[in-house]
């Protein structure tokens, strides 16, 4: 059978899949998720310490880094271990803008956003000349040549000690200097983050991002452009990593080469790939799991990078498609289970 | 620069390249035959050298059985590895085995610190780390058996892929699974042989370079990135291209603190590997390179 034979039904599964995504409500869609900012909000009081929320602040930050890993990953299909050292960038970035040029917080957060998605446009546009596998050696060389600046300028960036005093976030005047404070700041911005995240799979760009991740030569079949759309994911995803790596600085107020090594690049890795490749959802609730989980096995330390290693290829193995695959797989049985029952 | 310093900074950065065309070749057996991109080649070698600390120094066996056996600890479980977590993603496409080799890595890595902790270790060099004086020139016995051993470890292995039945249905299986099986090659036994043989040859290569510096839990990513990267100069899965990949690695590397700030060494060689990528994309020798099927 030709090729082209093959690979018709695939395009028309595409093309069906491009035409259901198209039910987006706007208006009540923004509704929900002001009522999703209000519901977290509401939720501070709860906290019973100062380290709940600080713990509920990680998990927001890092939320909208995976969110970043998602598209890089989970629509384009692209496997990078640089994320970590965008984030650095982001992160360094907002810091010195505040510290050095005294840059308001919006300014410098817009600047990290900006930054981060310029470098990794950048790397995107490298990759797109080499095959796949070959990407992710330009991506390592990122990671380490960043390793290697924040190290060895310690002028700039404090060196290996790192960088103190980073200020916290304020937006016209109101700082946020305890983590409450930032808890409100961070809750609407990570609440865009997932709107935009969603907003962007169901339109032409998400759409064609997933098509060219599924089936290249399909996605090309039907015009698609395959390089213009991954130097895309690059730069959205690199915006989402900037912005995450600046509210980390402002959060934690401490920059070290070793607050962004490779291990916190895997763990995003990771928690795309347990959230189900793709799905935005099943990312944000990934993170929550996993970085609860790993503040209660603290006290095992370094063995914790084990876990997540064997988890990944565990999780690959018994649900390719993470956890939002595995819902509607256990549902019609466990409907079976209890059918049975009565 | 003086004509001692320049054949000194060759020989030192050719025994470095040996060892990185070790890695390469490697991880070129896995990935010629399987399709898998293992990113934990450099992480194999790493536990290579920790399984040989254990048996050199913990339990004082000779050096010709501490080697084999080390290498044959790793390569079986490089075949475990693949039975159980990889074999199952074949189906998904090259995306998922290589996510799960990057898992694989980091658990390697943690592993080693966990069992032998984080302190750095030292193995003891069998052939001298004393430098002798060849022609005027220093030359240390481990780096020049570094290049010796990986020089001709990549010539049997080049033969053996090109002139003995097995090596020939691995190169089958790697070009059309589902043909080399009608043909009656057992795709599943030639799969876990490169596993084997890359596993193995990856641990030689962490055991070869160990004495020449520490035994870190991490040593398997300063092993494994210049493995990559000579792999993809040569061209994946190319014998000759891997050798002249890492040889070109390890030169660039020792001749790169001549040029810039030391700290920087490494800058200079992900400089030229994007440089050589961008006018090169697919190595120096893409001989095993299928064209991209519409």
């Amino acid at each position: 059978m030709p090729a082209n034979l093959r690979i018709a039904p695939k395009v028309r599964r595409l093309a069906d899949a491009y035409d259901s995504s198209f039910r987006v409500q706007g208006l009540a869609s923004i509704a929900r998720y002001t009522l999703l900012i209000v519901v977290l909000w509401s939720l501070l009081p709860l906290f019973p310490a100062q380290y709940q929320t600080r713990l509920a602040n990680l998990v927001l930050v890092q939320a909208i880094a995976a969110l970043g890993v998602n598209i890089i990953l989970g629509y384009a299909g692209l496997i990078s271990i640089a994320h970590a050292a965008t984030m650095a960038i982001g992160a360094y970035a907002s810091a010195l803008l505040m510290m050095r040029l005294e840059w308001p917080f919006a300014a410098a957060f817009v600047g990290a956003c900006v930054l981060g998605a310029l470098v990794s446009a950048v790397v995107g546009i490298l990759g797109t000349r080499i095959q796949t596998n070959y990407f992710l050696l330009v991506t390592l060389a990122l990671a380490g040549s960043v390793r290697l600046i924040i190290v060895n300028e310690s002028g700039l960036t404090g060196g290996p000690t790192g960088l103190f005093g980073v200020p916290p976030a304020e937006l016209f005047g109101w700082v946020a200097e305890s983590d409450s404070a930032f808890y409100m700041l961070v809750v609407p911005i990570a609440a865009l983050a997932l709107y935009l995240a969603q907003r962007l799979r169901v339109s032409r760009t998400g759409r064609a991002m997933i098509a060219l991740r599924l089936n290249e030569p399909a996605a090309l079949m039907s015009g698609i452009d395959v390089k213009r759309y991954r130097i895309a994911a690059m730069a959205l995803g690199g915006a989402y990593l900037g912005a995450s790596g600046s509210l980390f600085a402002h959060l934690v107020r401490f920059l070290g080469p070793e607050s962004f090594s490779l291990s916190l690049a895997l763990l995003l890795t990771l928690m795309v790939v347990v959230g189900g490749i793709g799905s935005n959802a099943g990312t944000v609730l990934s993170v929550a799991v996993l970085v609860v989980v790993t503040a209660q096995i603290q006290d095992v330390g370094n063995a914790w990078v084990f876990y997540y290693g064997v988890l990944i290829m565990a999780m690959l193995v018994v649900a390719p498609r993470g956890l939002a695959s595995i819902v509607p797989l256990v549902r019609p049985r466990l409907a079976a289970l209890v059918g049975r029952r009565r | 620069m003086e004509p001692a310093a320049f054949f000194q900074s060759l020989l030192s950065g050719a025994s470095a390249g040996g060892i990185y065309a070790l890695v390469a070749i490697g991880f070129g057996v896995m990935y010629r035959t399987t399709r898998v991109f293992n990113f934990a080649q450099g992480d194999f070698g790493a536990l290579g050298a920790y399984v040989a600390f254990t048996l050199a120094v913990t339990w004082h066996l000779p050096f010709w059985a501490v080697v084999p056996l080390a290498c044959i600890v790793v390569g079986v479980l490089a075949v475990v590895v693949e039975r159980i977590a990889l074999r199952p993603l074949y189906r998904h496409g090259e995306a998922y085995t290589f996510i799960a080799t990057i898992g694989l890595a980091f658990a390697i890595q943690s592993a080693i610190q966990q069992i032998w902790g984080p302190r750095p270790r030292v193995l003891p060099s069998v052939f001298g780390d004393t430098a002798v004086q060849v022609f005027g020139l220093r030359v240390v016995p481990q780096l020049a058996a570094m290049l010796v051993i990986s020089l001709a470890l990549a010539g049997a292995l080049y033969l053996f892929f090109t002139r003995t039945k097995i090596g020939t249905a691995m190169r089958a299986a790697a070009h059309n699974r589902r043909v080399a099986g009608l043909l009656g090659i057992p795709v599943d036994r030639i799969f876990s042989l490169a596993f084997f043989l890359g596993g193995a040859v990856g641990a030689l290569a962490g055991i070869l370079i160990a004495p020449i510096g520490l035994l870190t839990p991490s040593m398997g990513a300063s092993l494994g990135v210049p493995g990559f990267i000579a792999a993809l100069l040569g061209g994946l899965g190319s014998m000759p291209g891997a050798v002249i990949g890492g040889l070109l690695i390890g030169i660039v590397q020792s001749f790169a603190v001549f040029v810039v700030d030391p700290r920087y060494r490494d800058l200079v060689v992900y400089a030229a590997f994007i440089l050589v990528m961008l006018v090169r994309p697919s190595g120096f020798f893409s001989e095993e390179f299928r064209a991209r099927r519409i």
